[in-house]
């Protein structure tokens, strides 16, 4: 038996059939559709969402790559359990999902994109918005999207659909693979009938896999833990992505290792759990960071090892030995490890049963924890109630309000330092920082595509001003939606964060303030005359300007529990070195100009030759 | 080790304290304040220089508190810790129980803040006195603890002297550690350190803190009085459990058959030599060998 159908109506009623499966749960897999229509997508992709509305849910956006963060938020916030379809036009709206596509892969979050693409027949090249280029008559825009596809296809003819539709399914729920999957769509093919065999349209399910440990590595991990005087946790994304919090808390627990999380992993154990040290590596804690600097075992736990979080290649010892439980051979090899390739909760729960009672009592790190904790407590403390808030003032603000509901989403800027330094995460997956492709304009998307997938809970996007303005245009779908996501702004008038960075690296703070140009070319003026809480009132959206700290507690107690998307606008205090966050605990490499006319560079160069010296190669 | 007190701050306290507590038996869990399941201050127990509190962390617990005007020994009753004192850290590798034997332990000094935290959890004792010289902070070693086996037969007891004024120095803490096995009596004879007769007995302020193995496992202490309107006392003390001796003969202590029983005695009085000397009831001379 088949049934006649066009390639995009195939598609439409293909992806309402697919489910993922994992511990006995069993949900669809791509619940919603995001689009923005044009030539490429209309008659196609359009006219199937609308044949038969009831089978696919759709979401107005208003920017593809905004789409694209709303599909990845989502899909994180599901544990890559559920996932997001976006649909777009053939050119500058294909074009524009690189961002989001690049966001996806780095941070493996599964989300299926489906740019139209020029005709497959070619009955008048070029269409509107395509690529010509000489050399080959076969590459379109599209082909952007090929280095930041977990998996890719364009597809030529209806049946392709098939085995494309398939592949694609295999590879966003395969939990080594996933990432952004792109099946292009010509634009005529879309709209092309063909017989479709039932079972391709059928239910099908598709098992996301918890693979165990194999024997012989877990008999040299084990070894190795049991050896080691000083070992070490780092728990990354792959944590949550796996659900093991639970078994690593366990591990932890019975083992007396102590834990230190990346960026994507701060969470896996609430901020009070006797076994958490805080975040590791350049925005880590000096508890976590000390301990790295005179560990001799890691054990990495579905961590990709970035910069961040060896310090460029300076945390960890000579003579460190790794144990990198990772479900990808890619991430498991890194850094010289004993790899262990399995599913993290599979992984540590093998390991706690083999190490057996074997425990490892290291306690002088809870001290360093509450020192630590009073550092975080004075970067709270407010002195004058009446006075402008500084960012670090925000989050303690903000840290007397929320609950383990709560979700915090940030991803560019000084605030990802701040929220690993300071941020006290009561619950698995309050902390969402998109640390990986660390990208501007990430958050108020991705707040959309989290009150999704977490409906009720109070979800907060904080920016800055600079990320506000690289993104804001999603604020209007969620006043669409009826979203109510809380978005804080914390107006400090630049690049605030890469400004700390340009001085610090002897740029002198160049091209980094908004400021009026000035008489000698440069930007020294005065502040800009902006008021992005108008631009978010004019979208919208609730708008409330504390002055205080005093009105920022109502203010933000007030967001919290409103119903309609609300947005906080605040100025902050720039703060002194006393009083705000503790600075960079480890280092983080940015070359340095070898050769320079102006003291700041040369000063700054002297400073990087130094640090250069502390890198290592572990192997 | 004996010390010397310059006279003029030895107040003269052979006399019983004008306000003796509600009662000199503290059952488990009544003297608790704050992070303490016991807290016995001077002030609480109406007289002046002896100290204990019992400190319950969890897991990776941690606690801070100012040494003040006393000198205080952290002494593990069950788990190890670490303890952070004037920027040394102790690792004291503790001990499962009382009854596992001797234990390391951390002097603190006065007029310090000290931190104790432990990575998997445990109770502390912290054995305080009130004291003038301040003492460097240090490491007491377990193998160094001198055990004794005091008294024979159905009077056999171990005491581990760990801060015994031969032992260990300090200002004027004496604390010492007594295991009784099932049915025998400890503290006995009966004897009294109420009043100064210099060479013969000196003034220390005791208290008794008690654990004993089992579930509803008991004790009996027995205070009686070394003066008209004297400290009397006769007691069932179960596990946690503490009793303050501010005067008069003390003992026996009498473990119920099956059930050995552990005390820790804390003392400290104003003496001008920090000594461990005691007078045994004119009744009962025999037991103590």
């Amino acid at each position: 038996m088949s049934v006649r159908l066009t390639v995009a109506q195939a598609l439409v009623r293909f992806l309402a059939a697919q489910h993922t499966e994992r511990d006995g749960v069993r949900q669809r897999l791509i619940t919603a559709t995001w689009g923005i229509f044009g030539h490429g997508n209309v008659a196609g992709i359009g006219q199937a969402l609308v044949e038969d509305p009831a089978l696919m849910p759709f979401h107005q956006g208003r920017n593809e790559q905004a789409m694209v963060h709303a599909a990845v938020g989502y899909a994180r916030q599901s544990n890559r359990l559920r996932a997001h379809a976006v649909t777009t036009s053939i050119g500058p709206g294909a074009t524009n999902l690189v961002t989001g596509a690049a966001l996806a892969t780095v941070n493996h979050l599964p989300v299926l994109l489906l740019p139209g693409d020029t005709f497959a027949g070619r009955p008048a090249d070029p269409v509107l918005q395509q690529l010509e280029v000489p050399y080959a008559g076969d590459v379109s825009v599209n082909d952007c999207l090929r280095p930041v596809s977990k998996y890719f296809d364009r597809v030529g003819r209806p049946e392709a659909l098939i085995p494309a539709a398939l592949a694609a399914m295999r590879v966003l729920t395969d939990p080594v693979e996933t990432g952004a999957v792109t099946l292009a769509l010509p634009q005529d093919v879309q709209a092309e009938a063909y017989d479709w065999p039932e079972e391709f349209l059928a239910d099908r399910i598709w098992r996301v896999r918890r693979p165990r440990p194999d024997t012989a590595e877990l008999d040299d991990a084990v070894r190795a833990i049991r050896a080691a005087k000083r070992p070490l946790i780092v728990a990354g994304g792959g944590v949550r992505h796996s659900r093991a919090e639970d078994a690593l808390r366990t591990f932890a627990e019975r083992t007396g290792i102590p834990v230190a999380t990346t960026q994507a992993g701060k969470g896996v154990l609430p901020y009070d759990h006797p076994g958490e040290t805080g975040g590791i590596g350049h925005t880590g804690s000096a508890t976590a960071n000390a301990l790295a600097g005179t560990s001799d075992l890691i054990l990495g736990v579905g961590t990709r090892y970035t910069d961040f979080t060896t310090a460029s290649g300076t945390l960890f010892p000579r003579g460190v030995r790794f144990v990198n439980l990772n479900i990808a051979g890619f991430d498991a090899h890194k850094l010289g490890a004993l790899p262990l390739v399995a599913d993290a909760r599979e992984g540590l729960t093998a390991l706690t049963e083999a190490l057996g009672g074997h425990r490892q009592e290291m306690v002088q790190w809870i001290f360093s924890k509450r020192d630590w904790q009073e550092q975080v407590d004075a970067a709270y403390a407010v002195a004058d109630e009446d006075a402008r808030p500084t960012q670090a003032q925000v989050l303690g603000v903000l840290d007397t309000l929320v609950d383990g509901s709560d979700i915090l989403i940030n991803a560019a800027g000084s605030l990802p330092g701040d929220l690993h330094k300071l941020w006290r995460t009561r619950s698995p997956d309050q902390y969402h920082v998109e640390y990986g492709y660390s990208c501007m304009g990430y958050e108020i998307p991705a707040a959309l595509g989290v009150a999704l997938a977490a409906p009720g809970r109070p979800v907060w996007a904080l920016v800055g001003d600079g990320t506000y303005l690289m993104n804001p245009t999603e604020i209007v779908t969620a006043v669409q939606e009826r979203l109510p996501i809380k978005v804080v702004i914390l107006q400090n008038h630049g690049y605030a964060s890469i400004g700390g960075l340009s001085e610090a690296v002897g740029a002198e703070r160049f091209g980094t303030d908004y400021r009026h140009r000035d008489a000698f070319g440069g930007f020294t003026g005065p502040p800009l005359p902006v008021d992005l809480g108008a631009n978010a009132a004019s979208l919208g959206m609730r708008v409330l300007r504390p002055r205080t700290v005093r009105d920022l507690r109502e203010a933000l107690a007030d967001a919290r529990t409103a119903t309609v998307p609300t947005c906080v606008y605040v100025e902050t205090e720039t703060a002194d070195t006393v009083s705000g966050p503790p600075p960079a605990q480890a280092w983080w490499d940015v070359p340095v100009a070898e050769t320079s006319t102006r003291p700041s560079a040369v000063k700054a160069r002297e400073e990087y030759d130094r640090h250069v010296t502390a890198r290592r190669r572990h192997l | 080790m004996s010390t010397h007190h310059p006279a003029s701050v030895d107040p003269p306290s052979h006399h019983p304290p004008s306000h003796h507590p509600p009662s000199l038996h503290l059952p488990a869990g009544t003297a608790a304040r704050g992070p303490y399941g016991l807290d016995i201050d001077p002030e609480r127990a109406g007289w002046t220089y002896s100290a204990l509190r019992v400190l319950t962390l969890g897991p990776g617990g941690i606690h801070s508190f100012d040494s003040g005007d006393s000198e205080w020994i952290v002494l593990p009753l069950s788990g190890a810790c670490s303890v952070r004192v004037d920027g040394e850290i102790l690792e004291l590798l503790g001990r499962a129980s009382v009854f596992d034997g001797v234990t390391d332990f951390a002097y603190v000094p006065r007029d310090t803040h000290a931190q104790i935290a432990s990575g998997a959890g445990g109770r502390f004792a912290l054995a305080g006195a009130k004291c003038e010289r301040r003492l460097p902070a240090r490491y007491g070693p377990a193998p160094e603890v001198p055990v004794e086996t005091r008294g024979s037969g159905n009077r056999a007891r171990q005491v581990r002297n760990f801060a015994s004024a031969d032992a260990f120095p300090c200002d004027r803490l004496i604390a010492v550690e007594v295991v009784t096995p099932g049915g025998n009596w400890s503290s006995y004879p009966p004897h009294k350190h109420d009043e100064h007769r210099p060479g013969a007995e000196s003034v220390l302020e005791e208290i008794y803190y008690y654990e004993i193995e089992g579930p509803g496992a008991l004790a009996y202490q027995r205070i009686s009085p070394s003066r008209p309107g004297g400290a009397e006392l006769l007691a069932e003390v179960r596990d946690g459990d503490a009793v303050l001796v501010p005067d008069g003969w003390h003992g026996p202590s009498i473990a119920q058959p099956g059930h050995p029983l552990y005390y820790l005695n804390v003392m400290a009085g104003p003496g001008p030599e920090r000594e461990w000397r005691i007078c045994f009831h004119p009744d009962h001379t025999e037991g103590y060998a």
